[in-house]
């Protein structure tokens, strides 16, 4: 195989284990750019907590990122935290359960998302652990229906497609150098 | 190259044949064919000069087209920087703001533009326009026929139009995004990307039919006015990717692989200067053309800067209209400016590299590679402080208050960035000394 096209493929095949590992990669703590959609102000047994979550109203089928700080006048907050969402009255689902992370653009916070699978009415259950021992506060929360145009469709859409087509014309350039280059280095 | 030259001379008379096939079996019939005197009162000459004529008004009419789609982008790209700053001072209200109607007159007029030399082209090569052959067109769904430059353009204004209504559906599902990397900010970019690479190659190829035969009079430091068009698309391209680019200088800076965080902004822009600037040094054969290529870059991006603040102050005192806080009125700062002139660094890293190598080096990928990666290196640093500037005066340039300011990153998530941006600088500069290599030698 010629030298160049060993590169190339090296290069490309590199870039291709990292976009994978990008998309692959677990939902990171902090994954929340925007300012919350929402804050909630709860006590859980000795620890005010300010709950923030950044969906307003959070959709069926979609990750609800979650920030748990310590709310004002609190002397010292929780280490831990576990949110288990339960179905509410009516709802036909499974709770799900998702271990707050400390968040790396919040000294104190612990940031995570919860799936809320159906739409209707659900409770978001805080399970916290620090100094002051455990405790737990309930949030409630009613999901809606999911979007039209679910996010991975629009990713599909919006990205994957343009940037298959760039690939192929790559590709197809590639070839038409191939042929270019042969006429002029016979 | 002399062989090109004389093969690729136009004798369009011969319809059907692929270049290659042409090229096969010009060399043997010109040796085999006789010399004969040309019949009295008819010479042979005659058809040659009718063909060169022909091909030589083809030339114009596709510079003219090729100089009209570089100003159209070049409009719908000082409306996309209007539109940025419009939301960040602004907000969105609606889908018919002023800088969206300077992007999508620009895209629209660009669109029927290509769609128009696609039809031309395909009709007179329907009609057997002998000017018109594989040489110079590419066909497209087996049917139609055009430039290449102009179907790359138009199949990029194409995705641009079609991700418009999707935004415009996006926004009102999930809200007003504040995000550039959106799913359909994406796709257009996207789209007004692959228009301009479209743009480069119309400029390109009529460049190159100049130099071949020697139509090329004006020249301005040895570039010919076709060549100084080109490098001017191809500042346009690095214009909207580094726009692209943007958001991990400051509201995403840190790709996330489960416990590693690594900074994004740097491997972004290595594969992106690294294509651009080697491509642009391969396609002129000359050191000193990626400093050319920023430089006007620099230029544009100064003048947007500029026009851009007064442009959004002229509107909203027109329309009557309020800003989002009383610090997002915009204005033109010596920061800007400082913040894009220092691209110019990895762009001086390239021509020198190619000084050394010898610009025709760059036609060996491994070459181009490691000239890629090399110019990675102060690329690196400049990304990085962009990186923590931006960051930290994100509000004074004018990031909306919705917008949650990360906090810096750490060093371990800058220097897992550096060996990937080495990797990413060097399949740019892969990828660009193939790019380069296709607009020097492509007529199509």
């Amino acid at each position: 195989m010629k030298p160049h096209l060993t590169l190339a493929r090296g290069l490309i095949a590199a870039l291709a284990l990292l976009a994978l590992a990008a998309i692959a990669a677990p939902v990171p703590a902090a994954a929340h750019a925007e300012r919350p959609a929402t804050s909630v102000s709860v006590t859980a047994g000795p620890y005010p907590l300010v709950v923030a979550l950044y969906a307003d109203p959070p959709r069926a089928g979609a990750d609800l990122p979650i920030v748990v700080s310590p709310g004002p006048g609190s002397r010292v907050g929780p280490r831990t935290a576990r949110v288990v969402a339960r179905p509410g009255l009516g709802v036909s689902a499974t709770p799900t359960r998702a271990t707050l992370a400390p968040d790396p653009d919040g000294p104190g916070s612990l940031a995570g998302a919860v799936r809320l699978t159906v739409t209707g009415p659900w409770l978001l259950e805080i399970a916290v652990d620090g100094p002051l021992g455990e405790a737990a506060a309930v949030v409630p929360v009613t999901a809606a229906a999911p979007g039209a145009l679910p996010a991975w469709v629009g990713w599909l859409i919006g990205v994957g497609l343009p940037l298959g087509g760039l690939i192929w014309f790559v590709i197809w350039q590639q070839g038409y150098l191939r042929r270019l280059e042969a006429v002029t280095q016979p | 190259m002399s062989r090109i030259r004389s093969e690729l001379h136009p004798d369009f008379s011969q319809q059907g044949a692929t270049l290659e096939a042409r090229l096969a079996e010009r060399p043997a019939a010109e040796a085999d064919a006789p010399r004969e005197s040309p019949p009295a009162g008819r010479t042979g000459s005659g058809s040659r000069v009718a063909a060169a004529s022909a091909e030589r008004a083809e030339h114009r009419r596709r510079t003219v087209a090729a100089c009209l789609l570089v100003y159209l982008l070049a409009q719908a790209n000082l409306g996309l920087a209007w539109d940025i700053r419009w939301h960040g001072a602004v907000g969105r209200d609606d889908f018919w703001t002023p800088p969206h109607l300077l992007i999508y007159s620009g895209v629209a007029l660009a669109g029927l533009l290509c769609l128009a030399m696609v039809l031309q082209t395909s009709v007179r090569r329907w009609r057997g326009d002998p000017s018109l052959d594989e040489a110079n067109t590419v066909t497209l769904f087996g049917v139609f026929h055009a430039p290449l430059g102009f179907a790359i353009a138009g199949f990029g204004l194409a995705t641009l139009l079609f991700a418009a209504p999707f935004d415009n559906y996006w926004h009102e599902l999930y809200g007003i995004d504040v995000a550039l990397w959106a799913p359909f900010h994406l796709m257009g970019l996207i789209g007004g990307g692959t228009a301009g690479l479209g743009a480069i190659y119309a400029s390109a190829a009529e460049a190159r039919r100049a130099r071949e035969r020697g139509w090329a009079r004006w020249r301005l430091l040895g570039y010919s006015g076709l060549d100084l068009l080109t490098l001017f698309a191809m500042s346009g391209l690095l214009s909207g990717l580094l726009t692209t680019a943007q958001p991990a200088a400051w509201q995403f800076p840190t790709l996330d692989l489960g416990p590693l965080r690594i900074l994004t902004y740097p491997l972004l822009l290595a594969l992106g200067v690294g294509l651009i600037g080697v491509a642009a040094v391969r396609l002129a054969g000359r050191p000193g053309t990626a400093t050319l290529v920023v430089g006007l870059y620099v230029v544009r991006q100064v003048a947007i800067a500029a026009v851009v603040p007064l442009l959004i102050r002229t509107m909203v005192a027109q329309q009557g209209l309020e800003y989002r806080t009383p610090t997002a009125e915009p204005r033109f700062t010596l920061a800007v400016v400082v913040m894009v002139v220092v691209f110019l660094l990895p762009a001086l890293a390239i021509d020198l590299g190619a000084l050394l190598l010898g610009a025709r080096g760059l036609a060996r990928r491994r070459t181009a590679a490691l000239l890629g990666a090399a110019m990675a290196v102060p690329l690196f640093a400049v990304a990085v402080g962009l990186v923590y500037y931006s960051m930290r005066h994100a509000r004074a340039m004018g990031a909306p208050p919705e917008i949650l300011i990360p906090s810096l990153p750490t060093a371990s998530a800058v220097w897992l960035a550096l060996p990937l941006a080495l990797l990413l600088g060097a399949l740019g500069g892969a990828l660009g000394s193939g790019l380069g290599a296709i607009l020097r030698q492509n007529e199509r």
